[in-house]
């Protein structure tokens, strides 16, 4: 995943960064703690953190060990017209069935799949387009960086909300990925900002101006140099708008606009409730995939904020 | 402090006006166009044409472009095909109650958070405060329109009844009763859609308040108040409180800004018929006019609301004006 990644490329790149062998006691050494380390510190002082870390684990292991076994057997969107409409008590299963006899707890570990999926690819995407536009804006200021800043600004004006909502009607029924493509059109403004405003702290730093003496190109200087620097900042705030993400999915869906209903999501089931008889009696329908939508947003946003405060030495509670 | 507010303002100018570009771009996109609300059955192909060539649709896209803001500056987006009248009569009928909404969020918001933030702030690493800070992350890892559900399931007649659903009046109070039990009736009405909202809206706020308690507790100027031996309680309330309120109440405008957006989904879930819900109405049945004004008038909106609280910040914090 994108994020492993990025943990992965902050370790390498504050590891090389330093001459000799790390050695595990920092206190002797030279060489800043690295990201995993504070992160771990901040979960051990936090400890809603850390049971928040450890059930978002559990989860995350269900939902994708969960998935191909679940689909391997069975089809979840495959209807039962003599099953519709079962009380857990009646079939006999976690949460019953919907109004297409459809079981509901398989189908809840495929949407939550589906709905992270998404909401990954669309934070994915919007980060990429972030940290180009975001370090071409910061490495370069200026006028580059004018003009990007006010584009940015002007389309973070616009009503995305109600943009997205009428392209999608003129554009008629999507697929998946079209869906994440024009999400992403409207979710990108904020990165920038965000790797800009780092870019600038970092363009006329000692380091940068070692490379530039040097004769690196901007390029090399801007992926080599600078991005490292950043991965912490960046690595927090991918999760922080990952878990923003997936209300975003809901939200869109249950409006109508989202995705359809041949796609499973938490957002098409917990669309089921917008039906006054299930709201009312058949709360097996739609409240699983609600209690599911907020316990991994919020489990995401604890270990979200854990790593924000490893990142920046000002808001650490330890 | 003038200059900086000017200046701003001037900003706004080149942004708004490629805002509207967009905008009218986004429009030439959408199928139909300005007579669309006129047509009917006996209405011939040839006379469509015609109207259509005295109305300047089919001159080259920038001329239309000045046409269409001509007509929008003065007020005209066209017609409505659904509603067989201006648009802007059509919103104009619904603003009201978005606006009314709006206003009472807005009051709640403030009513909520304020008292949260200063709680969580003085008392701050305390169960209160821990307690505080996990409903704002509950807040913040819920949807709107989830809440908007929940609260139904709670609050509205399928649960305990407390509040009605849909409409904006009682029908019975609004044909016999008086002004004052119509007030209380609308009031009523929006009382569980505003509450939804103002639960969402406050997370900014209480965050932001409870930061800077914290941080003023920690400054320089309140550890020399304390060593001159000023109370305990003066301290709090004239030097870290008031201190602390001046960036959350500059921020009114963004949290305007940003209701107007959620009005989009609480309309939705709790059928108040505003401007929100006349949108996703109109997108449904195509009735891109009334669409297309509507984003732009939100547009706008979200401009007005980003400018006050720029403007507001410049007005009380005198360090944004050095630039």
């Amino acid at each position: 995943m994108a994020f492993d990644n990025n943990k992965n490329q902050g370790k390498n790149g504050q590891g090389s960064a330093p001459a000799g062998k790390a050695s595990l006691d920092f206190a002797e050494s030279t060489k800043p703690p690295g990201m995993l380390k504070l992160f771990w510190k901040e979960l051990k002082y936090d400890k809603l953190a850390l049971l928040a870390s450890f059930l978002l684990v559990c989860i995350l292991a269900g939902i994708y060990i969960g998935t191909p076994i679940i689909e391997s057997r069975m089809d979840v969107m495959r209807p039962d017209l003599r099953m519709q409409n079962l009380s857990p008590e009646d079939s006999g299963t976690l949460f019953g069935t919907d109004s297409t006899g459809r079981f509901v707890a398989p189908l809840l570990v495929v949407s939550a799949r589906n709905s992270l999926n998404i909401s990954l690819a669309v934070t994915a995407l919007s980060f990429i387009i972030g940290l180009v536009a975001g370090l071409v804006a910061g490495y370069y200021g200026g006028h580059v960086d004018n003009i990007i800043m006010r584009i940015t600004d002007t389309v973070t004006m616009l009503p995305t909300l109600m943009i997205f909502i009428a392209i999608r009607a003129i554009v008629g029924q999507t697929t998946i990925s079209m869906f994440i493509i024009t999400l992403t059109a409207f979710t990108w403004m904020g990165r920038t900002r965000l790797i800009r405003s780092v870019a600038l702290q970092n363009r006329n730093q000692d380091y940068i101006n070692a490379s530039k003496t040097l004769g690196s190109r901007n390029i090399v200087i801007m992926l080599r140099e600078m991005l490292p620097n950043m991965v912490d900042v960046v690595a927090a705030n991918f999760v922080l708008t990952a878990a923003a993400n997936i209300g975003i999915e809901t939200g869109l869906t249950l409006l109508g606009w989202g995705l359809g209903m041949e796609h499973p999501s938490l957002g098409t089931m917990i669309a089921n409730a917008l039906a006054p008889v299930n709201l009312q009696f058949r709360w097996w329908n739609w409240a699983p995939a609600i209690v599911m939508v907020i316990v991994i947003t919020l489990c995401i946003n604890f270990v979200g904020n854990a790593l924000q405060r490893a990142a920046d030495p000002k808001q650490r509670l330890v | 402090m003038w200059k900086t507010i000017a200046r701003r303002i001037l900003i706004l100018i080149p942004q708004l006006i490629a805002i509207s570009i967009l905008i009218f771009i986004l429009g030439a996109i959408m199928p139909g166009d300005a007579i669309s609300g006129l047509i009917n059955p006996d209405l011939p192909l040839y006379r469509m044409e015609e109207m259509r060539e005295q109305l300047g649709l089919n001159a080259p896209l920038p001329v239309r472009y000045f046409n269409w803001l001509r007509g929008v500056m003065q007020g005209d987006f066209g017609r409505s095909f659904q509603h067989h009248r201006p648009v802007t009569e059509v919103i104009g009928d619904r603003m009201g109650v978005t606006f009314a909404l709006a206003l009472y969020t807005v009051i709640l918001t403030y009513l909520i958070a304020i008292p949260l933030g200063i709680v969580a702030g003085k008392w701050s690493g305390k169960i209160v405060d821990k307690s505080i800070l996990l409903y704002v992350f509950l807040a913040l890892a819920t949807p709107t329109i989830v809440l908007g559900i929940l609260m139904i399931f709670w609050f509205s007649p399928i649960g305990t009844g407390t509040f009605p659903l849909g409409g904006t009046v009682d029908s019975f109070i609004f044909a016999h009763g008086t002004d004052f039990e119509i007030f209380m009736s609308q009031l009523h009405h929006l009382t569980l859609p505003a509450i939804t909202g103002a639960l969402l809206s406050t997370v900014g706020i209480v965050f932001m308040l409870r930061a800077n308690i914290i941080d003023r507790k920690g400054s320089d100027y309140v550890v020399f108040a304390k060593s001159k031996g000023v109370p305990s309680g003066k301290i709090f309330s004239l030097h870290i409180f008031r201190n602390s309120l001046v960036p959350i109440m500059s921020g009114i405008g963004l949290v305007i800004a940003g209701l107007f957006t959620g009005s989009i989904f609480i309309e939705r879930i709790f059928q108040v018929p505003g401007i929100g819900l006349l949108f996703l109405d109109s997108v449904s049945t195509r009735d891109f006019t009334v669409a297309n004004a509507l984003i732009m008038l939100f547009a706008v909106l979200t401009a007005l609301g980003i400018l006050l609280s720029d403007i507001l910040l410049t007005i009380v914090d005198p360090r944004i004006r050095i630039k």
